[in-house]
């Protein structure tokens, strides 16, 4: 073996090479481009229709003396080019990633431990914009590790904390049930109703042409379910025990699934759920193939559906006649309430390179606590004073300038507000609505009277919310961490091969075997149950 | 003894500075090579100690096998993880069907073409039926899976001559047929020169003499050119037995990828498809419990491997290694 | 992968063994299958024509589509002008010449230093190639060791580490090995060095089989996009066959459609498809012989 030093001097300089690289490597030197401006790039899920540039964006890097570059994260799998990125060792300085119960534990807990995400200071009294929104964040405790803070949740709200129910329910085609005689005062629908409505759009639409009586969006299958559930996915709690018990195989969820399973026998339901792409069940709603429609109607998503069933009919379709293409339904059911299924007022994160410096974190900071107050929300949402908007001194009141807000044939001009942008790292934007001279009133006062609607129905304890306990939502143990999520893809796909028909119910309870027991036993003795 | 030794040596020394001098030119040749695969084959080897270790992002891999030395706890783990053992299993049905179709369709396309006697015909169905190898599984993916669509042309036709409906996108059974369709439908022409070339190998006078005993041409197919092509055959066959584990990644992640496809996922994931979406993709398993799955899949191939050569020498065929 | 590592076949010795029969029913069955085969694989890319040319209405109201009263090449227009996809192009262009020059260049002096005989160590070099064409070190570790090069992000990540296929690179060393000893030894009687004899008699002698290696690198190389999907996360790095499949997950935001009301998304990635295939289906009719060739003399002298 003597004489083949030189090939084994090779492999051992490759591998010691290799091994000794392997360490971490430490902070990256911040960078400024030729005019002494910080660059900091970002990268996040809502800059998808903007690259950067122009005189709102100019405005903004100007004041701080940054330069922003952005790219966009494409929705598909997000989630995964965010990882990829952390495993490849290149991060963007600020990114944004999806942080759920699911993958807390393993994901957001593990980067912060592990330093790939950067804490925000302790004390964060010099950004008082910004610490305001985060006081007031549903449940932000839980995202704390070690008492400090990983990131930025991204509010959905900033003016109003007290819902805490999500807008996931059903859009239904009016004009259909008026045409065929089954519509009900104030499209409030008692279970017996849905379930007639329904049977009569099977009646009437025809197969051959695609048209079904309900679908749901992609995520949301099979939402028969949330009438009878008291928990949207794993955990639910048995009071009789005073323990943790799988979700889906108490009464109420197996009740729920024949239900579901009903409807599909009975030819209510879209048959190929589990063959669409994200965003295709949409499609189908706004083709017109599908009578009833469940989704998230936040105000970006329902606005979206109308202008998608605008361009439909080529604009010629009037406001009454497309208020009755999307009308929300209201329905009660089988236990006379309505139920929606309750959510905190965010679900992504902003987050941060440990690698950046603290000069950059802080810089950061510093933009996004002056978007939040009254100057920076000022330029994000109205641009520039004198150009885009005046501003009376006295009373503060502010009047556009037409020529930068609409075009000669009175359409609105589609303008890229690099500032707004920026401002989406916080809070998506809802609460800047009310004074967005762009938001569409009908629409938004439509959605906060169903909003008002729920909220009184919820006092009246008309309104059931399904939402897993806080205790257990978050609780952060091994085996939680490594299953819940492959435990809760496991449950929907059985799911949806019961409604389907592909297996039978002792097959379906079958399913949940291993690792289940394990997990919940784990979370039993975690919470002393 | 001793001296002898010494004296070997010494003519070693000699002989290989001889050596060296007088292939300088190749041994330059050779040294990138030695580089590449030092660097991007056998460097990797260091890393499957991952395998025995909770990886960290801050220890990095040395620092992973120093600080957070877990022993064979990956492995005991692997072998309780439901999700590995489903993978296994999937890996082992899909890769052994694959194998065998693969086979068959290369084998039956062969003779077809093989009998064929119109010459320009036979151009041209060699030339369309070989040109789907050419293209990446992301076209073929995507091709499929239009032509297989609710509201494809496939499912059209199916139900038009009263057929079912497909289930292809929610039945796992329908899907891996998919799979072994698709698999077919690029390779099976490829695979099959091959053969051809062999067949066009087998001794003309075998024919002559089967002729001037009468025998039909399904005679002759059956006893002159099967029995021809049996030794290649087995050869490929016992060769794609190695490979049973990668039971065709770029495939799966391309026919999975583009579908919100819950349903199927779970009866055609593979080993592959789990190391991926588990680590790269996400951070549901630890870097150390994947590699110490991608280690357990490099050793049972390699496993398979020898076995299989064994078993060729044994049946009297030459070995591969 | 490819399945292909016959190690030994007998030769190719005739034309063809030719059955003396005339021609009666047996062929016209066999015409009749292969027919159908062959229509099988010609039908996919003739149905990705046709959703490709075909208006939304009539799309959406033809269950079963066999041709397009009207045709319309709106979605070709669109592809045609989409930055992400000429930036991808552009990617595989730099690929399919510089990566493929780059492979063909170790891959064959690798293999001819592999063919000569009887310089040191080489039958150590030769069985540790070998042993890596069974076992490897898996995803991970190969993950961690490209982000330890600091390859992460760059277009190096698709091109260097597939220096050299060593299946191919056994092709061609065979080749090597199978060309006479004596112009070798003739050429150095005349005095040639051994960068002489290499370039100047081997070289051209295995020009056919560098071409056909050659042609599979391109092919390669024009598929790239494991790699790609691996390890690059920014938009400019992305390959051709990666924005194909950016487009077929979702066609709306890769390829903005001014005109929904009549273009669909399917022919907007039908037509992205072909944007893909057109070159390999030009060119394939007429280098098929060198690809067959290049494994039938691969498998008979390996």
């Amino acid at each position: 073996m003597r004489k083949h030093i030189l090939l084994f001097g090779t492999l051992g300089l490759a591998i010691s090479a290799f091994s000794l690289t392997g360490c971490g490597k430490k902070g990256k030197s911040d960078t400024y481009d030729k005019d002494g401006n910080l660059i900091i790039n970002l990268r996040n899920l809502y800059f998808s229709d903007y690259t950067g540039g122009g005189e709102y964006l100019k405005r903004l890097e100007k004041k701080f003396q940054v330069s922003l570059t952005f790219e966009n994260y494409q929705d598909e799998n997000w989630q995964a080019q965010v990882t990829s990125q952390i495993k490849g060792g290149d991060l963007p300085d600020v990114f944004h990633s999806n942080v759920t119960n699911y993958n807390f534990v393993n994901t957001y807990k593990k980067w912060a431990k592990e330093n790939v995400t950067k804490a925000l200071p302790e004390d964060l009294s010099k950004w008082p914009h910004l610490k305001h929104v985060l006081d007031n964040t549903t449940n932000i405790d839980a995202l704390k590790v070690n008492g400090r803070l990983y990131g930025i949740p991204i509010a959905k709200n900033t003016s109003d904390f007290s819902i805490k129910f999500s807008q996931f329910t059903y859009l239904y085609r009016r004009d259909w049930a008026k045409k065929w005689g089954v519509y009900q005062e104030n499209d409030e629908y008692t279970w017996p109703q849905f379930e007639a409505l329904l049977d009569k759009f099977v009646q009437n639409l025809d197969v051959n042409k695609n048209q079904y009586a309900l679908g749901d969006v992609e995520w949301g299958f099979p939402s028969i379910t949330n009438f009878y559930k008291d928990v949207p996915h794993c955990y639910a709690y048995d009071s009789v025990q005073d323990k943790y018990v799988c979700n889906y195989t108490t009464d109420e969820y197996i009740s729920g699934l024949m239900a579901s399973k009903e409807f599909s026998d009975k030819g209510r339901y879209y048959p190929s759920q589990n063959t669409l792409n994200t965003g295709d069940m949409r499609k189908e709603f706004i083709q017109g193939r599908i009578g009833v429609f469940y989704e998230n109607i936040s105000y970006a998503n329902y606005w979206a559906i109308r202008e998608g069933i605008k361009d439909r009919f080529k604009g010629n379709i009037t406001t009454e006649d497309l208020d009755d293409c999307t009308a929300i339904m209201k329905v009660r059911g089988p236990d006379g309430k309505y139920a929606i299924e309750g959510i905190d007022n965010w679900y992504s994160m902003t987050l941060f390179d440990k690698k950046i410096s603290d000069t950059k974190l802080e810089k950061v900071l510093d933009i996004l606590d002056w978007l939040l107050d009254e100057e920076g929300t000022k330029l994000a949402v109205y641009g520039i004073e004198g150009y885009d908007y005046l501003e009376d001194p006295v009373t503060h009141e502010i009047e556009l300038i037409p020529e930068s807000w609409y075009d000669s044939n009175g359409n609105p001009i589609d303008k890229k507000n690099g500032a707004n942008y920026v401002r989406y790292l916080v809070t998506l934007g809802n609460d800047t609505l009310s004074i967005n001279p762009s938001t569409d009133w009908h629409i938004s006062n439509y959605l906060d009277d169903w909003e008002a609607e729920m909220k009184e129905a919820y006092a009246n304890n008309e309104l059931r919310i399904f939402k897993e306990r806080d205790e257990v939502m978050w609780l952060d143990t091994s085996l939680k961490s490594l299953y819940s999520e492959t435990m809760r893809d496991g449950a929907n796909t059985a799911a949806m091969q019961y409604t389907y028909g592909a297996i039978d119910l002792d097959t379906f309870k079958a399913s949940f075997g291993y690792p289940w027991g394990d997990v919940l036993s784990e979370i039993n003795s975690a919470l002393g149950k | 003894m001793e001296k002898v030794l010494i004296k070997d040596r010494q003519s070693f020394k000699y002989s290989l500075k001889k050596k060296i001098s007088s292939s300088r030119f190749l041994i330059f040749m050779i040294i990138p090579a030695i580089i590449y695969y030092a660097v991007f084959c056998y460097a990797p080897m260091y890393g499957v100690l991952l395998s025995f270790t909770y990886y960290t992002y801050d220890g990095g891999i040395t620092g992973s096998i120093l600080n957070n030395w877990v022993g064979f706890d990956n492995f005991v783990f692997i072998f309780k993880f439901p999700a590995f053992k489903q993978a296994v299993l999937n890996t082992l049905l899909i890769g052994s069907l694959k194998i065998i179709i693969a086979f068959l369709g290369a084998v039956t396309v062969a003779l077809l073409i093989n009998e064929l006697r119109m010459r320009f015909f036979k151009k041209f169905v060699q030339i369309t039926v070989t040109f789907p190898h050419f293209l990446s599984w992301v076209v073929v993916a995507s091709l499929f899976l239009l032509l297989f669509d609710r509201t494809g042309v496939i499912s059209h036709l199916i139900v038009a001559m009263g057929g079912k409906e497909l289930k292809v996108f929610s039945d796992g059974k329908q899907f891996i047929g998919l799979l072994l369709a698709s698999d077919v439908w690029k390779e099976a022409g490829w695979g099959s020169i091959i053969y051809i070339a062999t067949m066009a190998g087998i001794s003309t006078d075998l024919y002559e003499a089967a002729d001037i005993d009468g025998a039909s041409r399904l005679q002759k197919i059956w006893h002159i050119t099967l029995p021809g092509i049996k030794s290649t055959a087995i050869l490929l066959l016992i060769m794609s037995v190695g490979g049973v584990l990668s039971a065709g990644f770029d495939q799966i992640y391309n026919m999975t990828s583009q579908l919100n496809n819950r349903l199927v996922i779970n009866s055609v994931q593979i080993i592959d498809t789990l190391i991926y979406s588990s680590t790269i993709a996400s951070e549901s398993l630890n870097e150390g419990v994947t590699t110490a799955i991608g280690l357990f899949k490099s050793l049972v191939g390699f496993v398979l491997v020898i076995v299989t050569d064994r078993i060729a020498k044994l049946c009297g065929e030459r070995g591969i290694i | 992968m490819k399945s292909n590592k016959l190690k030994r076949l007998p030769l190719l010795t005739r034309d063809k063994p030719g059955p003396s029969n005339r021609f009666g029913g047996f062929d016209v069955v066999l015409f009749i299958i292969l027919l159908v085969y062959a229509l099988l694989i010609i039908f996919p890319f003739y149905y990705l024509f046709v959703v490709s040319i075909t208006p939304l209405d009539i799309y959406s109201e033809t269950p079963f589509l066999i041709w397009t009263p009207v045709i319309s090449f709106e979605s070709y227009e669109l592809v045609f002008t989409n930055k992400h996809i000429w930036n991808g192009l552009g990617i595989t262009s730099i690929l399919l010449f510089g990566g493929t020059a780059y492979q063909l260049f170790f891959t064959v002096i690798t293999g001819y230093a592999l063919s000569r005989k009887g310089w040191f160590g080489q039958n150590f070099v030769m069985n540790m190639i070998i042993v890596t064409m069974f076992f490897g070190g898996g995803l991970i570790p190969y993950y961690v060791l490209i982000r330890t090069l600091g390859m992460i992000d760059t277009i190096w990540v698709m091109i260097i580490p597939g220096a050299i296929d060593t299946f191919n690179m056994l092709l061609m060393r065979n080749y090597f090995a199978s060309l006479p000893k004596e112009l070798e030894e003739s050429a150095r009687i005349d005095g040639a060095n051994d960068i002489q004899i290499f370039v100047k008699i081997f070289l051209p002698l295995s020009l056919p089989m560098l071409a056909t290696i050659g042609l599979f690198f391109a092919v390669g190389n024009w598929n790239s996009w494991y790699n790609g999907m691996l390890f690059n996360h920014s938009q400019e790095l992305k390959t051709l066959q990666q924005v194909l499949q950016q487009i077929t997950a979702n066609t709306n935001s890769m390829i903005p459609n001014p005109n929904p009301q009549k273009i669909n998304s399917d022919s907007l990635k039908t037509a992205a498809i072909f944007f893909t295939i057109i070159p390999m289906m030009c060119f394939y009719p007429f280098l098929q012989r060198y690809f067959v060739k290049g494994i039938v003399v691969g498998a008979i002298k390996g």
